[in-house]
């Protein structure tokens, strides 16, 4: 009996973190807010990778010249995964998704030390108002394998001509304040798969609002 | 009347559960305060991995600079990685604590059984990242999917490990029960050896356990334990050859490696551990064929977790990107 217990609590200790999930490549994120005409029209990104994470492109680049073949087509490598991820954003206003386009009309990689670097522009599918407006947009794998954050509030900002009629601010969810409305989500059998998503749960949101 | 007197007995019975039920309550304040802080825990793990990742790859620039200096810090570090990288969840931990919680074995070949399986798992990264990077200079997603597939491979040998201890138990069973137990006879065959002591054997002897620990089983559980390459070994290496300092990538996994073989020597200690407390608690008093059903039939309970442990890793391993990169 005893055995037994003892068997099924080591082999219930060992299995059950097998979902444990934790990050093991981390993305650092600048967003710029892109408006015109009093609209606004996408997002421009810069993902920086951590060294070790970059160690895998840095290795394949060799040593390219910024501007060769091979940094071309490791972007695109890149920039294709990205789109089959949907930029991995969501855009929400009002409750409603904000489409995108799924071409971006820029996009590169570069080496900055021992990093890599990928920029590129999200276009929306249509420019949105910006009047009166309130946006919210989050930046995260569902997976929760990568890490995607903005190291300081400022690091998500909003171009010059925004400057007085917006604000910008990162949202970065507290587990404490969160948690029960975590563990609620796991009860709730009914909800849709995505809320139940672990990196969605501890993605930042950016909140962007206007007069 | 004659059941007054089994109730005085039947609740001090109930007193002496004592330790049944402060085991109880203690697990089920463990299992509520894991639910309650969960996400917590998984924000900290996050950051947690976030600085070890930048310290590592910190240490491993400054040794390029300057070896000398940034060399032991290094070392040490990967050593501190290996420890607490291998108090995660693991496919060697289940193939270890298995066939320790599951069969009778000595604590000195179990120890060499993790070590091996540690070292066999740093060379095989080693050798990996040397093999495809060094000597057939293929591009990095190749060492991605060869680590993929020998990750496959250990999984397929956990599963036919557990059969292996699957078939053997049946044996083992089958032989049990066709063996008369009763003493039909008496006669003076019946000599008085080590095993005689007191009518029944309390303990394996040592020819059983080295029956029980053939070279065949053991080679499947280095194997299955150290085929697949730790991810993080790999990404280091990686880091190392670009910044030209592979020697001291090697050296980084190896000692991790080192790292790696002393947790999983203090669980193979816990578990043996255990195992011999619950033998002494119930052991003494059993009929020796019980206990000899009990430990076959323990043994195919171990071969059959092995099995669906495969089973399910088989099934959720794929080829996980490596950052934003696909495969």
């Amino acid at each position: 009996m005893c055995n037994r217990i003892a068997l099924f609590a080591l082999s219930t200790a060992l299995f059950s973190p097998m979902a444990f999930a934790h990050p093991h490549s981390f993305i650092t994120l600048v967003t710029t807010v892109m408006a015109e005409n009093d609209q606004l029209t996408g997002l421009k990104m810069q993902w920086t990778m951590d060294e070790i994470t970059s160690a895998d492109l840095l290795y394949d680049a060799g040593n390219a010249k910024p501007d060769s073949p091979v940094w071309k087509k490791l972007a695109a490598e890149v920039m294709a995964n990205v789109l089959g991820q949907h930029y991995f954003t969501e855009f929400w206003h009002n409750g409603q998704k904000v489409t995108f386009n799924n071409l971006p009309p820029q996009y590169g990689l570069a080496r900055v030390g021992h990093q890599a670097v990928l920029t590129f522009i999200l276009p929306l599918a249509h420019p949105q108002p910006l009047k009166g407006q309130t946006y919210q947009f989050a930046t995260f794998d569902p997976t929760y394998f990568v890490d995607m954050s903005y190291d300081h509030n400022g690091d998500a900002k909003l171009p010059e001509t925004l400057a007085k009629q917006c604000k910008i601010s990162v949202k970065t969810p507290k587990p404490t304040e969160d948690m029960q409305a975590f563990a609620l989500s796991l009860d709730k059998a009914d909800a849709p798969p995505e809320d139940m998503e672990l990196g969605k749960q501890f993605a930042q949101q950016v909140i962007v609002q206007c007069q | 009347m004659s059941v007054m007197p089994s109730t005085k007995p039947q609740s001090r019975r109930w007193l002496h559960m004592w330790p049944l039920a402060f085991f109880l309550i203690v697990c089920a304040a463990a299992f509520y305060s894991l639910w309650h802080y969960w996400p917590q825990i998984i924000l900290n793990s996050a950051m947690w991995q976030k600085s070890i990742n930048q310290q590592m790859s910190g240490l491993l620039r400054e040794v390029a600079e300057n070896p000398a200096r940034a060399g032991w810090s290094l070392l040490s570090f990967s050593f501190v990685y290996g420890v607490l990288h291998a108090l995660g969840p693991g496919h060697g931990k289940v193939v270890i604590t298995t066939w320790l919680a599951t069969h009778p074995s000595r604590l000195k070949s179990s120890l060499k059984l993790t070590f091996a399986a540690s070292l066999l798992q740093g060379l095989v990264a080693i050798g990996l990242v040397t093999l495809v990077l060094g000597i057939l200079a293929l591009p990095s997603r190749q060492l991605h999917m060869s680590s993929f597939w020998l990750e496959k491979g250990s999984y397929l040998l956990v599963g036919i490990l557990g059969l292996m201890l699957c078939g053997r138990a049946v044996g083992k069973l089958r032989r049990i029960l066709r063996k008369p137990v009763r003493l039909t006879s008496f006669t003076p065959r019946h000599v008085h050896h080590e095993k005689c002591g007191c009518g029944h054997q309390h303990l394996p002897t040592e020819q059983q356990l080295d029956a029980g620990e053939d070279w065949r089983a053991r080679a499947m559980i280095v194997l299955s334990m150290g085929m697949r390459p730790c991810s993080g070994a790999i990404m280091v290496l990686l880091f190392s050859k670009v910044i030209g300092v592979y020697t001291w990538g090697i050296a980084s996994a190896l000692t991790m490696a080192a790292g790696t073989s002393l947790t999983i020597s203090g669980l193979a200690l816990l578990v043996h551990s255990f195992r011999k407390l619950a033998v002494r608690l119930s052991g003494n008093k059993a009929p020796v064929l019980w206990r000899q059903v009990a430990w076959a039939t323990l043994a195919f309970a171990g071969g059959g977790i092995l099995v669906l442990a495969a089973g399910v890793m088989w099934l959720s391993a794929q080829p996980v990107m490596r950052g934003i990169r696909p495969f």
